[in-house]
Order: structure tokens, then C-alpha cells, then sequence
């Protein structure tokens, strides 16, 4: 058996006199996608950036297929929640951004941009700028820049908290297709219980003060998910759950 | 059909509306030059004013006609001098900007000089360049240069303080080195600033020649002036005044044509409604 995509093992990060991170342990294996919650400020933002390598002073071990996490790299890529898409380029140069990095071909770079234009319904604004686009399909471009890099992890920073309902469903769905078919391992940090439940195969919930794993919820349904899931008493249910798992969390920070 | 005829409908409405503002503007903008003009018309027919001060646009145009056999050459000498200054200023300016931000040690050994330098006036420098470069073009264009360079040097380091951390932060994991979050981010992110900035060194650095000029130069339009100015010419002086205007109208015209299709991305272009309405358009 090969070694898993994510592992952290006693993750800790003190900041000044805050405890931010403490003893977190987490095995993501491939092809999994893992959701985190927490109330706000219980460090699951810091969590995602320590694996992504942007940020400093955590001890403890990060590995990501077994080699160490060192700083960031196109083995994890964001998607972050501010517009992180450029908007001097255009959508073609946006997506290929990685591979143009790497120095690969012009026909490299058009053939893995035409698959994510298609991925992510983009076809015939290949060449449009990022103002001319709308904030979904501003993120759906931050989602195949993403995917063109061909990560080992894809790591998914509340990416879609600042879009309306209907736009942020039908990308949650457009998210779960891509990374199924691709087979992706994704870390998937959101302040929204139904997107938590609805992208993830496994749920970690944080408690804050310090930040660490407060407990684990296992998501027992199949792929392909489609929207109805989401009525389903099934999933109501372990949105109750979680609901008060949280609150809970919640209360115990306040009371101590 | 009736989708189209009804978006063709509103966006008539909104030309007619756009269209009239525009005329009613225009008219606005004509009222103080015709009012100034007609003024200058008056005082010059009846004499209210000794020509020596004001003279009239008779006046104007014969002094443009007896300038006209050294104007080419001093227009040329000028033109040269500070599209050469400038062009310096900018490619020091802009690298020196570059370089403090990219490297610690770069910008430890010269943000103290750079904070002592600012303040200094660089016209209070003519003096000391005429001394040290002798007299000729080498001080004027140094002057130009330093006074343009000192612009955009600020205003290089502090739009690289600007940019999104978060392009930042995307370009890092998606691969980028160090040399390439610099080209690939920071230099686009900071290009329309960067214009802004360049306008305003362009516009600046006219002055810096005609200072220059005034302290020891052998030709140019600056030179020729102080060389009017003795022979008590008004109409000479402002007849270069307003070559000088047109030369800076011109280089603002050719920048501005030139940056359009790199600032292009900017949400600029399309402020509007009640965006405009507060910030003006343009």
C-alpha cells in the first residue's frame, strides 16, 4: 500500500501566546475528499495553509505522499476564497498558467486547457477577461487553474462563501464531477454545513482555542451525488448532527 | 424579436440620455476659455492694458513668425533633451523600484538615501549639476532625469507594496519561483499604476527643462525664452509658453495611446452611473 496522500501527525502551531494549531492528526488517502468545519477562528484556515506550505512555524510532521512539506508548490493547489484569478490574463493563459510555468509546449498547454475549459463549462470564453466574467465563473476558472496543474491535493479554502445560493450549489456540484472524474484528493476548509456534507466523503470538525480535531463524521453516500441528496432525511440528518457538534463546540469555548 | 426590440429600445434610451449629457458638458467646458479669450480679445482692442503685458494675438502671431527660423532647431534641442531625461528617469526610477522591492539588501542600502534625497527640491540642484557637469545638455538632462527618476521610484516601491497577496499566494502554489511571481505577477499587477506614474513624470519633467534651460543652456525653447524675456518680447515668451503646453498635450496623447491596450484589464474603463457620478469619468 502506497502512503497516503495527507498525513499530519501532532500538528501544532503557536503564535505568541496562542495556541492557533494543537495535536492535529490526519490521514487523507487518495482520491478523498475531506471537508473541515469548526466555528470561526478554531484554525481550519491556518490548517489548510500549512499543508498548501504558506505557512511558518508549525511543528510536527506534514507529509504529503511521504516526502515532507516544505514551502508551496503545484502538487497542492489553492483555490482560494478572495478572487485569486489574474486578471491581466485572459481565461486560456489564466487556466495554462502552471504548465506555462513548467515551460511546457503551446500544444501541451492547449490540449490540458481545452479538457478544463470543458471540465468547467468555459467553452467559447477561451479568450475573455476575467472582468468580462461573472463571480461563479470567475471561480470556476480558479477551480481549472487549479485542476491544470494536476496536484496532488486540491485544496479548497471556503471557495465559494462569497456566492449566492444557486451559483454556489450548482459549483459545489461542478466541483464534485471534476474531482471524482479525476480522481482528485481534496481538503475542502467551509463555514457551510450542507457544502461540507454535500463535496465530502469524511468530515473533520475543529474546536477552537486551541485549534484541533474535535471529532469525525464519516459521509456514507454514493457518487454520483445529485442535488436531491441534498432533501434526503439521510442528509438533514447528519446536518442536525453537525449543527450540534458544533453549537456544542461553540458553548464549551465560551463557557471555558 | 420582441427581446431584441426591447434591449434595442433601452439602449437608445440610454445613448439619447448619455448623448445629451455630453453635449450639455461640452458646452460647459467651452464657457471659461471663451470668457477668458474674450477678456484678453477686450483688453487688447481697447488698450486697457500696456502691451508690454498683455499683448495682443496680432502681437502673438507676428512673434511666431519672427520665431520661426529658430524654433524647429529649438523645439528639436528641447524635445530631445527631455524625452532623453525622461526616458532615463523612467528605466532608473522603475528599476531602482524593482530591484528594493526584489532584493532586502538592495533596499537597505538605499531606502536611507532615498528618504534623505526626497525632500531635497531638484531645482535647488541646478546649481550644484551646472557646477559639476559644466554647462551644456549633460546637467539638463541629469536634472530631468534625477527629478522624473525620484517620482517613480516611489511610486514603483509602494505599487509593489500594493499588490494582491492572494496572486501572490495562487501564483507560489501553482509553481511559480521567486523571478517568476516577479515577472508573471507583480511587474503586470503594477503596469497601470505604473503609467499613472509615468504621466505624471512626463508632465513633470517639461518644467524640470525649462529650469534647466534657464540656468545655462546654448539653445532649446527654455533658452530661447530667457533670450525674449531680454529683449522685453511678451508675445515671444508666450508664444513659447504655448508651444510648450502643446509638446506636453502631445507626449500625455501619445502615453495615453499607448498604455491603452496594457491597462485594458482594469475594471477603469468601465466605471459608470453612480461610480462616475461620484469620481468623474476620465
Amino acid at each position: 500500500m502506497s502512503a497516503p496522500t495527507i498525513e499530519l501527525r501532532d500538528l501544532s502551531l503557536v503564535l505568541g501566546a496562542n495556541r492557533i494549531l494543537s495535536g492535529i492528526d490526519l490521514t487523507v488517502q487518495r482520491g478523498e475528499v475531506v471537508s473541515v468545519i469548526g466555528p470561526s477562528g478554531c484554525g481550519k484556515t491556518t490548517l489548510l495553509n500549512v499543508v498548501a506550505g504558506l505557512a511558518e512555524g508549525w511543528s510536527g510532521a506534514g507529509l504529503i505522499s511521504g516526502s515532507p512539506i516544505t514551502g508551496p508548490g503545484p502538487d497542492r493547489t489553492v483555490v482560494f476564497q478572495e478572487d485569486a484569478v489574474f486578471p491581466w490574463m485572459t481565461v486560456r493563459r489564466n487556466i495554462g498558467y502552471a504548465l506555462e510555468l513548467r515551460k511546457a509546449s503551446q500544444a501541451q498547454i492547449d490540449t490540458v486547457v481545452s479538457t478544463m475549459v470543458d471540465l468547467v463549462g468555459l467553452r467559447g470564453k477561451e479568450d475573455m477577461l476575467p472582468r468580462q466574467l461573472s463571480g461563479g465563473q470567475r471561480k470556476r476558472v480558479d477551480l481549472a487553474r487549479a485542476l491544470a496543474a494536476t496536484p496532488e491535493v486540491l485544496l479548497m479554502d471556503e471557495p465559494y462563501a462569497a456566492l449566492d445560493q444557486m451559483t454556489k450549489q450548482r459549483l459545489q456540484q461542478e466541483f464534485l464531477n471534476a474531482v471524482t472524474r479525476e480522481q482528485m484528493t481534496s481538503l475542502f476548509v467551509t463555514h457551510d454545513l450542507e457544502e461540507a456534507i454535500f463535496v465530502a466523503d469524511r468530515i473533520i470538525v475543529m474546536a477552537a482555542a486551541p485549534g484541533r480535531i474535535q471529532e469525525v463524521v464519516d459521509v456514507p453516500f454514493d457518487h454520483p451525488r445529485s442535488a436531491d441528496l441534498r432533501t434526503t432525511p439521510e442528509f438533514q440528518d447528519i446536518r442536525r448532527y453537525l449543527d450540534h457538534a458544533i453549537q456544542a463546540s461553540a458553548e464549551r469555548q465560551i463557557a471555558a | 424579436m420582441s427581446a431584441t426590440a426591447t434591449t434595442t429600445t433601452h439602449r437608445t434610451v440610454r445613448s439619447i440620455s448619455r448623448r445629451s449629457s455630453a453635449r450639455s458638458g461640452r458646452w460647459m467646458r467651452a464657457v471659461v476659455p471663451a470668457g477668458v479669450i474674450a477678456i484678453w480679445l477686450l483688453v487688447s482692442e481697447f488698450r486697457l492694458v500696456d502691451p508690454l503685458y498683455i499683448p495682443s494675438p496680432q502681437d502673438l502671431w507676428a512673434s511666431l513668425v519672427s520665431l520661426s527660423g529658430v524654433l524647429p532647431a529649438a523645439i528639436g534641442a528641447s524635445v530631445g533633451m527631455t524625452m532623453l531625461g525622461l526616458a532615463i528617469g523612467v528605466i532608473f526610477g522603475v528599476g531602482t523600484g524593482l530591484l528594493m522591492a526584489y532584493s532586502p539588501v538592495v533596499r537597505d542600502l538605499l531606502s536611507d538615501l532615498m528618504d534623505i534625497m526626497r525632500p531635497v527640491p531638484v531645482f535647488a540642484l541646478i546649481p550644484l549639476f551646472a557646477l559639476w557637469f559644466g554647462i551644456g545638455i549633460a546637467p539638463q538632462i541629469a536634472i530631468i532625469a534625477l527629478g522624473t527618476s525620484m517620482v517613480l521610484g516611489v511610486t514603483t516601491v509602494s505599487a509593489i507594496r500594493n499588490v494582491s497577496s492572494t496572486h501572490v499566494k495562487a501564483a507560489l502554489t501553482l509553481g511559480a519561483t521567486r523571478g517568476q511571481v516577479y515577472r508573471t505577477v507583480i511587474v503586470p499587477s503594477i503596469v497601470p499604476h505604473l503609467l499613472g506614474s509615468i504621466r505624471v513624470a512626463a508632465a513633470a519633467s517639461w518644467g524640470l527643462d525649462v529650469a534647466a534651460e534657464f540656468l545655462g543652456a546654448q539653445q532649446g525653447l527654455g533658452y530661447t525664452m530667457i533670450v525674449r524675456q531680454q529683449y522685453l518680447d511678451t508675445s515671444g515668451i508666450i508664444v513659447i509658453c504655448l508651444i510648450y503646453s502643446l509638446l506636453a498635450l502631445a507626449l500625455d496623447y501619445v502615453i495615453r495611446y499607448l498604455e491603452a491596450p496594457l491597462t485594458r484589464w482594469t475594471d477603469r474603463t468601465t466605471a459608470g452611473g453612480a461610480v462616475a457620478g461620484v469620481l468623474g469619468s476620465n
